[in-house]
């Protein structure tokens, strides 16, 4: 399994944010469905390493993503939030952060291009940061969270402020990256978002999880859907 | 609809990427960033002023007293002359651009941990295979490069201007001013660099931390210039600039040969305690580097 967590708890003071927690995911897209506060972002920040299991432990690729940085050099993330450098240029944005990966400046810099040309950014790199709208910050986000080609792709909300179109559109595109073997984890709070995108969900509820639920399961209005996972 | 899974695993890349210094990308990014701001311009231009304005004064002073010596005044005399203008030049340059370099690292180094810590940004940079001593060596770099361009550098090279210029019998003897005043420099050099991260470490917006940090450098260096001189002789720790203008002072004295330090008639004030004015400034590095990492260190464990 590519990602596994087992008895996984986090507790924020008093607040249990994630309640034992047992998780394995391989390649393809998993949907992490909850309402807003149901410990969706928790369960991310702790498969990326930014939070640190109360009990339990994480592993990603074998790797404890908290102990051995190592692991992010075969993961890539897309925050929630959504403040930035904004001077930067997208183009700058995401080769400086493609660089933090080792590669040299050239290299960083065809990867940010390839990256941002696969999430429809070619014609905006150029644009400074504080000059996107919501969309193209969601997009150049995602560019940086797979310039270095990761095989461990974690998305927390990323739907949120794109338009019909940009939202057709980055649903196409996670869905390709789950088709090439990639472990694609998404986070959101909208069943048909979710639903667009892949029939493997996680539904988070009170900081317990539920595993391999189809969304037919969840929207009984979706009838019987094909889920090939 | 249906999923359709075209490939299951990841093909690794082949090989292994060669691992690069990670600091220097964050320092990159950074000065960049500052760049863009018209703030950075000007202390960048109020730097280079200060610079002009002592290499002006420098190849005047030394002109003049070689004009001196053609006239066939004794040479004594003129290398007095020459080596005195030279050291009193070069220490109000470390004086005057220690305080031009403090407010040009308010704008560029201010926001360096506070913006990336009210942003966000940090959550990017740690889900990098980057560990927290690249992190805190990436914005060190970056803090501490202003003053070794603005100071330690700008030193060195009027340094040889004069010595390029004095006549052979002088420049024998400015020799003695280049490891005291290079010194002098890294040390301030140190201090403005760690203040302004610890500072910044605490802080959440750049332009505050900008503002506390230059009103209390010059409320810090006031202090230290006027109280001495109303009897409160322990006000002169509080200024780092008197507190490095102490220890450049010492290192001259240890160095310096009896002809220089006999040809030298002014000296810049100075704190009476060597040891004392090294325990401050070692204090107040200390102090920015210990914010500074407890900052990133609480920050970073989740």
């Amino acid at each position: 399994m590519t990602i596994e967590l087992h008895g996984v708890t986090k507790m924020f003071g008093t607040v249990r944010a994630l309640d034992e927690i047992d998780l394995a995911l391989s390649a393809g897209v998993t949907g992490l469905l909850g309402p807003n506060g149901s410990g969706k972002s928790t369960l991310l920040k702790l498969i990326s390493g930014q939070l640190r299991p109360d009990t339990g432990h994480v592993r990603v690729e074998g790797l404890d993503p908290f102990a051995e940085p190592e692991v992010f050099a075969r993961l890539g993330l897309c925050p929630e939030q959504d403040k930035f450098y904004e001077e930067q240029t997208g183009e700058a944005f995401v080769t400086a952060l493609t660089r933090l990966h080792g590669y040299g400046a050239r290299e960083a810099k065809q990867r940010a291009h390839a990256a941002l040309a696969r999430v429809g950014m070619a014609e905006h790199m150029r644009k400074p940061i504080r000059a996107m709208s919501r969309g193209m910050r969601q997009r150049t986000k995602i560019a940086q969270a797979i310039a270095h080609d990761p095989p461990v792709v974690l998305l927390d909300e990323p739907l949120t402020g794109t338009d019909p179109v940009g939202r057709a559109d980055l649903i196409a595109l996670v869905r390709a990256l789950g088709q090439e073997g990639r472990c694609v984890v998404v986070s959101s709070h909208v069943l048909h978002e979710v639903e667009a995108m892949t029939h493997q969900v996680v539904l988070v509820r009170y900081g317990r999880g539920d595993k391999g639920l189809m969304a037919a399961e969840i929207h009984p209005d979706i009838g019987t859907l094909p889920v090939s996972h | 609809m249906k999923d359709q899974v075209f490939a299951v695993g990841y093909r690794r890349l082949p090989g292994g990427r060669p691992r690069r210094w990670a600091p220097w990308p964050i320092a990159r990014t950074a000065l960049a960033l500052a760049w863009r701001k018209r703030s950075t311009k000007l202390g960048v231009v109020l730097c280079a002023m200060s610079l002009f304005g002592h290499g002006m004064a420098l190849a005047a002073q030394v002109l003049a007293q070689r004009l001196a010596g053609s006239r066939g005044e004794l040479m004594e005399g003129v290398m007095r002359g020459i080596v005195c203008d030279v050291h009193s030049t070069l220490a109000s340059f470390i004086g005057v651009q220690m305080l031009a370099c403090a407010f040009l690292l308010a704008m560029v180094a201010a926001g360096l941990v506070a913006e990336d810590r009210r942003t966000g940004a940090m959550e990017l940079y740690f889900s990098r295979p980057l560990r927290r001593h690249d992190y805190v060596a990436g914005k060190l770099l970056a803090a501490g490069l202003v003053p070794a361009a603005t100071l330690v550098l700008p030193f060195a090279l009027l340094w040889l201007f004069a010595i390029g210029m004095a006549p052979p019998a002088a420049a024998g003897e400015l020799w003695g001013l280049l490891l005291p005043g290079l010194l002098g420099a890294l040390v301030a050099a140190a201090t403005l660099t760690a203040t302004i991260l610890g500072l910044s470490a605490l802080g959440e917006r750049g332009r505050t931390v900008g503002v506390i940090y230059v009103v209390g450098m010059l409320v810090l260096t006031s202090l230290g210039d006027e109280l001495p001189d109303n009897g409160h002789r322990w006000a002169g720790y509080l200024s780092p600039l008197r507190n490095v203008q102490t220890v450049a002072d010492a290192a001259l004295d240890a160095g310096g040969s009896g002809l220089l330090l006999q040809l030298l008639t002014s000296r810049p004030e100075t704190n009476p305690s060597l040891a004392l004015a090294v325990v401050c400034l070692l204090a107040l590095i200390a102090l920015g580097l210990g914010v500074l990492l407890w900052r990133v260190r609480t920050e970073v464990a989740g």
